[in-house]
């Protein structure tokens, strides 16, 4: 056999590329490999290790989730309020999507049919950058009401505000700006490309036109995820608060801590969680004279004494859940609050975001080697791992998005 | 070494459509149970009538069937979006394997994850005491 291997090529040497015998040279046939076969199946089972190392990489976070959210159920019942569920589900609606076109698209490349190869990704391009468009919103929704995670935690659950690192703009102000801005460049950007494609510079074309395609449909996220969720600034003009209504009730955390204490007994014998000092850490550490105090002592000021940002960065206060100041009552155990949560959903769904950035680029790739026609049905390894990769990080979303938007 | 040899199975445009819609029936079953099911006073009265005179509080449920919807929609993914089905075995086995890994990982550190809750609170207490005179 290996002699047999070996004598092929001088044998085909006469012989184009084109020739669909198994023994000719294809080009993309690596030198080191036998044939394609045993390239394409090499390939694929290094994907598959790479996917089953993610799938370990991705554990450790879900593992942080699961031992917090088996000891402070409540926190993560109480905290959930602040997610979309609409927007989690046009995402994930957004991403199936995506994942369906992109199996196509590999079943196009096993048929050899450029065109739709390139449709698909394309469109699988769109889904990924408007799934951003709606993280974007997402996230600077909550930036403006001073959810962030770690220490950028200082949302005041009677104003439903947190302090303003940014001086006098909010996230919401640039909103309407880049959403108009990117659905105009978007365009201008894509049709750039087609005139390019239309010319003959195919791979330049597709590759301008794609990226076009993903600035409009970032675009087009925002525009929907507002239509969905109006940001801050909307709703203070509007002169209220959807989803916060009920907490508006005239109540601050001593009423909320009462909800969430009986709606947490059910789950399990969980030791009393007391709320002291309202729901962020970062009053914990700003204000800890206050701590202990009834809960009606801060509600009416909007956060009494917001950290300032330069108090961040100075390591004197301990800036951490372990080492509270000294000053505290006895019930100053490291505590698990909402500020925990929202460092776990950014971290989760913000690693998630970078692959989607990850798979946008390997897609925005294929398609420039599609477009150059490198794929038929002999080869079409980076269209197969690609779309394995784009799969994997759709399972990731299938399981954050109940465990982040449906909590009850 | 011809071209039967390296045929890869070409997935149906139909059972794509199919597995697509069933994702998006389950992604919008998963929002249903969440929204509109009240699991702490689940009717269970009208289902067996000679079981329950009174709803059930089945919250602990919430969490099975979340990831139980999850799991069928991953495995949807798995199976036909990444053709496992028609895929090496071998493929599967390392997927399989790590999703073991990861459930022991994450029993593991739930099992573990109260055990020094008793000296954390001793040490802290401890402290405290020594910077209160």
């Amino acid at each position: 056999m290996a002699d047999a291997a070996t004598a092929a090529p001088p044998e085909t040497e006469p012989h184009h590329s084109g020739h669909d015998h198994g023994h000719d040279h294809h080009e993309a046939l690596a030198h080191h490999f036998e044939d394609l076969d045993q390239q394409f199946e090499a390939g694929k089972l290094g994907m598959w290790l790479f996917l089953a190392q993610e799938v370990l990489f991705f554990s450790g976070l879900f593992a942080a989730y699961a031992v917090y959210r088996w000891h402070h159920p409540e926190v993560f019942v109480d905290a959930h309020t602040h997610l979309n569920t609409t927007l989690g589900a046009v995402n994930t609606i957004v991403l199936l999507a995506s994942s369906l076109a992109i199996a196509w698209g590999v079943r196009a490349a096993m048929r050899s049919d450029r065109r739709t190869i390139l449709n698909t990704h394309v469109f699988t391009l769109g889904c990924a950058a408007l799934f951003m468009g709606v993280k974007a919103i997402e996230y600077t929704h909550k930036w403006d009401e001073g959810i962030g995670a770690g220490d950028w935690y200082s949302y005041d659950p009677a104003t439903h505000k947190g302090f303003n690192y940014w001086g006098d703009w909010t996230w919401g102000d640039y909103m309407p700006g880049l959403a108009i801005g990117s659905l105009v460049i978007g365009v201008l950007v894509a049709l750039w490309g087609a005139r390019w494609a239309g010319n003959n510079a195919l791979v330049k074309g597709w590759v301008t036109g794609a990226i076009g395609v993903c600035i409009f449909s970032f675009g087009f996220g925002i525009v929907l995820a507002k239509g969905v969720m109006p940001t801050e600034l909307e709703l203070a003009r509007a002169g209220g608060h959807d989803a916060h209504a009920v907490h508006d009730a005239g109540h601050s955390e001593g009423a909320i801590d009462g909800a969430s204490a009986t709606e947490a007994s059910p789950h399990g014998d969980i030791a009393p969680i007391d709320h002291p000092s309202g729901e962020g850490l970062a009053e914990v550490d700003a204000a800890p004279d206050q701590v202990g105090e009834p809960a009606g002592a801060e509600s009416g000021a909007l956060n009494p004494n917001p950290i300032p940002r330069g108090e961040l960065t100075d390591p004197g206060p301990d800036p951490g859940p372990e080492a509270p100041p000294a000053a505290e009552p006895p019930t100053r155990q490291p505590k698990f609050t909402e500020a925990n949560f929202f460092s776990i959903y950014f971290v989760m769904t913000g690693v998630h975001a970078v692959h989607i950035v990850g798979g946008i680029i390997a897609i925005l790739w294929v398609v420039g080697k599609a477009a150059a026609g490198e794929f038929d049905a002999d080869y079409f390894l980076p269209v197969e791992n690609v779309g394995l990769y784009w799969h994997l990080v759709d399972l990731v979303w299938i399981y954050l998005f109940p465990l982040m938007y449906l909590i009850h | 070494m011809s071209h039967d040899a390296h045929s890869h199975h070409i997935t149906s445009p139909q059972l794509l459509w199919a597995t697509f819609a069933a994702l998006v029936a389950l992604t919008l079953l998963t929002v249903a149970v969440s929204s509109y099911v009240h699991l702490e006073r689940f009717p269970a009265q009208v289902f067996l009538p000679m079981v329950f005179d009174d709803p059930v509080d089945v919250r602990w449920l919430d969490m099975p069937i979340t990831l139980a919807i999850a799991t069928a929609k991953a495995l949807l993914v798995a199976v036909i979006f990444m053709h496992l089905q028609h895929d090496k075995l071998f493929n599967a086995i390392l997927l399989i394997g790590a999703v073991v890994f990861m459930v022991l990982f994450i029993g593991m550190a739930l099992l573990d994850s109260g055990q020094y809750q008793p000296q954390v609170e001793t040490y802290t207490s401890d402290k405290e005491a020594m910077q209160n005179p």
